[in-house]
């Protein structure tokens, strides 16, 4: 098999009978990037340090290529395990230069070859002129980098990142992290990144887990999660989506505006989640008068605008193109473009079209 | 695990001592404990601490108001000034002040002027009050640098006048640091045995030296001890009370604003002349006796009997500071990484050896060798262990700050990278703490230096160091031969308070 890491029922409490992390389940393939995304105390950091063996998880195993690190009365220590981790703080050694920090990880390297391979390494993340600078005298991404450059060293099959990216501005961040993607996918190595940033996950990852109280509610490549979410948390916590009660017959269901379809048949009461891009709307015509909306509020943000519509007392969000142009005040006919996306857990009954931004 | 060790050898001294009073049958026991005498030694106790209390606070609060809130120049010096006395040990004051006055003193010798000796209650007091005070001024200063001066401004604009904003707003919030410095000074005088004896004022650390030294009654020496410790939680006690649920921070956000200063026109005079007398009797009276002293009576052949006591206070006091900086890495590690119950309790245990009076902690350490290791009597090694037990609490904090500088994240770091954990920690932690162990090696060594009681009580036979020496000249009134021994000592405690200062001086 491919599988490289297997996590299996991992679970942690601190503080009984909270469970930070409840029975988590995954794997990561051999030159994956992994990413473990949630909101912040949803126990993702716990999680990868369970992982990294810096605390011991009260159940559950980790298996890195075949080879039981945590389970029963296993535990490898961390310093045997072989997996890097680039800390959120970086974590870099204030009292040591760039190239010390870099070759402290070079143990089983013979000492006559350690500099010449951190050197290699700084080179290879454009640090080279970096090598005798104090980690102080670094600017957050340069910092950064190293930390990286450190973890890379020692050619660990596998990196955890321990949201690595939070501590740049915006515009480090997105290139720090097409940098880092592309020195990890040449290095052959695979990667579990733990984010909050959805937007970070979706375009690093080659797969995601979207973690809620401990738990794992989905795991699928971003595409999956972003367009056909299973819950309610995972729609809501990638990107904006309408969420809307509706009564299912097969393969279509009974919305505010009209008839839509479904992307797998139900029946009965069910939540479904439909994106504001996957909605457009349109002047009414005779045939509509029963599904009349009305423009609430209009935001032109240049290349695409956002309507508020409000349709028989319900509000929800229509992401267009902006060639599609109407007023505030205007009574409009809102129609879905793609299929509604029915959620489980539909048992919790929903009070009106909730928007989440 | 170092750590527990460290808990353990605090507290089973002071059980031999309990195991030593009891030692006593019963009816004798009843006796010595409801001595006529154990009455008269509370009484003079209480008395200097709270004379010493009263007179610290009148000296400290308007040099601290005068150094942190008026316009009056050269506020820094004075604020060097305020604390430089804690340079010169309760025991060199007393030396001072008995070579000072008196029908063989200074202001005899020079003026011709035969001031009568102080000795007894107001000796004692004027010696240790003009030491002390510094701890509550150290204390003040920074409580009235850091109160919000918003909360003064707002009285004033609900119409009270300064005077009183002084008093109803700014004094009840110097409570907390009076607290805090009030039992500093309480514990000190509890536990001061230089001054007290060198004025014959007899408190319970003079006594148990006494009965111990003199008439060798160890079982009433045990129980006077004891009844010292007694005073010493009470006094514990009483400050942890007060001080729950005093906490006075800044409420609400703001800009921090720094304190007002009022100008003192006229009022400066006063001010110089109060600073003036305070210099005068508390630095410049020490410094000009042992300096007149050695002028005197300067002979070469006493260098070597220096030299012979300096390196005597070195050999003890070296292995000291490195025992306990020692000691409190993992005492401040435990208590830093793994903060729990047990582990703060663990660290309090350091704390306690630091406050328990030098006298009764130094004869616990005497009964317990005697009944566990009668090798270990008498010799250097015991007196080191002594000397990095009592001044462990003064190790632990610039370590525990240095720790707290250190990341945990520094630690797993370097274990992801293969290291295993004792190697992490001496690769990854180690290094970013070394300043502070080497801050507060010095600590202990300067403060083993001109240590007295202990050294007293614990040294070999014939051992002599600098304190031991100052006391014993001062005590026959040989103030010549005192004062080169006086002049070291003054110079390690400047050094001391020097590193204080620069540490304080530094973090702000």
């Amino acid at each position: 098999m491919n599988t490289l890491l297997l996590t299996s029922g991992l679970t942690k409490c601190f503080e009984p009978p909270e469970k930070v992390v409840d029975r988590v389940t995954f794997s990561v393939n051999r030159h994956e990037i992994f990413s473990l995304l949630g909101p912040s105390g949803c126990g993702k950091t716990t999680t990868l340090r369970m992982i990294a063996g810096f605390e011991r998880p009260d159940e559950g195993d980790v298996i890195l290529n075949n080879r039981k690190l945590t389970g029963g009365k296993t535990f490898v220590e961390p310093e045997n395990r072989g997996i890097g981790f680039v800390f959120q703080d970086y974590a870099l050694f204030p009292h040591l230069p760039v190239i010390r920090n870099v070759m402290f990880g070079l143990k089983n390297v013979p000492r006559k070859h350690r500099e010449e391979r951190a050197l290699e390494i700084l080179c290879m993340m454009g640090l080279r002129e970096f090598r005798d600078r104090s980690p102080f005298e670094l600017s957050g991404g340069q910092q950064q980098r190293v930390a990286l450059a450190r973890a890379i060293a020692p050619m660990p099959e596998l990196i955890l990142l321990d949201e690595p990216f939070s501590n740049l501005d915006a515009v480090l961040r997105q290139s720090t992290r097409d940098e880092i993607r592309t020195l990890l996918i040449n290095a052959g190595m695979s990667a579990l990144l733990v984010t909050h940033d959805q937007e970070e996950a979706l375009s690093f990852a080659d797969r995601i887990a979207v973690m809620n109280e401990g738990r794992i509610e989905q795991i699928g490549t971003p595409e999956e999660v972003y367009y056909r979410p299973r819950t309610r948390f995972v729609a809501q916590f990638l990107g904006t989506t309408n969420l809307i009660a509706a009564e299912a017959i097969g393969a279509t269901a009974l919305t505010e505006f009209g008839r839509v379809n479904l992307d797998r048949p139900a029946t009965g009461r069910v939540t479904l989640s439909i994106r504001p891009e996957h909605l457009t709307i349109e002047k009414p015509e005779k045939h509509h008068s029963n599904y009349l909306g009305e423009i609430i509020s209009k935001d032109f943000k240049g290349h695409d605008i956002t309507y508020r519509v409000r349709i028989k007392a319900r509000e929800c969000l229509v992401h267009t193109g902006n060639r599609v142009n109407f007023h505030a005040g205007d009574r409009v006919h809102v129609r879905p473009l793609e299929t509604a996306v029915v959620l489980e857990e539909s048992n919790v009954p929903i009070t009106g079209t909730k928007v989440a931004v | 695990m170092p750590a527990i060790l460290v808990g353990i050898s605090v507290l089973v001294p002071l059980l031999y001592l309990l195991l030593r009073a009891f030692e006593a049958d019963s009816e004798l026991s009843m006796e010595l404990v409801f001595r006529y005498r154990n009455l008269e030694l509370l009484y003079n106790t209480l008395l200097l601490a709270l004379s010493t209390l009263l007179a610290g606070t009148l000296i400290a609060l308007p040099m601290a108001w005068i150094t942190t809130r008026s316009d009056i120049p050269g506020r820094k010096i004075l604020t060097l000034l305020g604390v430089l006395p804690l340079a010169i040990p309760g025991y060199v004051m007393a030396y001072a002040l008995l070579g000072f006055t008196g029908a063989n003193g200074t202001v005899a010798m020079l003026f011709g002027i035969d001031l009568p000796r102080l000795s007894g209650f107001s000796g004692a007091l004027t010696a240790i009050s003009l030491y002390t005070f510094p701890y509550l001024y150290l204390n003040f200063r920074s409580a009235l640098a850091g109160l919000d001066p918003s909360l003064e401004e707002v009285s004033r604009s609900l119409g009270y006048r300064p005077r009183v904003v002084f008093f109803r707003v700014v004094l009840p919030q110097l409570r907390p640091a009076y607290y805090a410095g009030a039992l500093i000074i309480f514990l000190y005088v509890l536990g001061d045995f230089g001054a007290v004896s060198l004025m014959r004022f007899e408190t319970f650390s003079y006594a148990i030296y006494l009965q111990y030294a003199a008439s060798y009654d160890r079982v009433y020496a045990a129980w006077l001890a004891l009844m010292l410790l007694t005073l010493t939680s009470t006094a514990l006690v009483v400050e942890y009370r007060l001080l729950r649920g005093l906490f006075f921070h800044r409420i609400g956000s703001g800009n921090e604003k720094r304190a007002n200063i009022i100008p003192l026109g006229h009022w400066k005079w006063p001010a110089y002349i109060f600073v003036t007398i305070l210099v005068l009797l508390s630095i410049f009276l020490p410094l000009s006796t042992i300096l007149y002293w050695m002028i005197e009576a300067f002979d070469a052949g006493q260098l070597a009997g220096l030299r012979q006591a300096l390196s005597g206070s070195a050999m003890a006091s070296a292995p000291a500071a490195l025992l306990a900086s020692a000691l409190a890495v993992p005492l401040a590690y435990i208590g830093v990484r793994h903060p729990s119950r047990l582990t703060r309790g663990i660290e309090r245990i350091a704390y306690l050896g630091y406050a328990t009076p030098p006298l009764a902690f130094a004869l616990s350490l005497i009964f317990f060798t005697l009944n566990a290791a009668p090798i270990l009597y008498q010799t250097l090694s015991l007196l080191i262990v002594a000397y990095a037990l009592h001044f462990l609490a003064e190790a632990i904090g610039p370590v525990r700050s240095s720790l707290y500088q250190a990341s945990p994240r520094l630690e797993e770091a370097a274990r992801s990278l293969g290291y295993g954990r004792l190697k992490a920690f001496f690769l990854a932690t180690f290094p970013i703490m070394r300043n502070g162990l080497i801050v507060s090696a010095a600590f202990v060594f300067m403060s083993a230096m001109k240590e007295l009681p202990i050294t007293f009580l614990l040294a070999p036979v014939g051992y002599e160091t600098l304190a031991v020496n100052v006391w014993s000249y001062t005590a026959e009134a040989m103030f010549a031969q005192a004062a080169p021994y006086a002049l070291v000592i003054l110079l390690f405690s400047t050094l001391f308070v020097g590193l204080l200062f620069a540490k304080e001086w530094t973090s702000r």
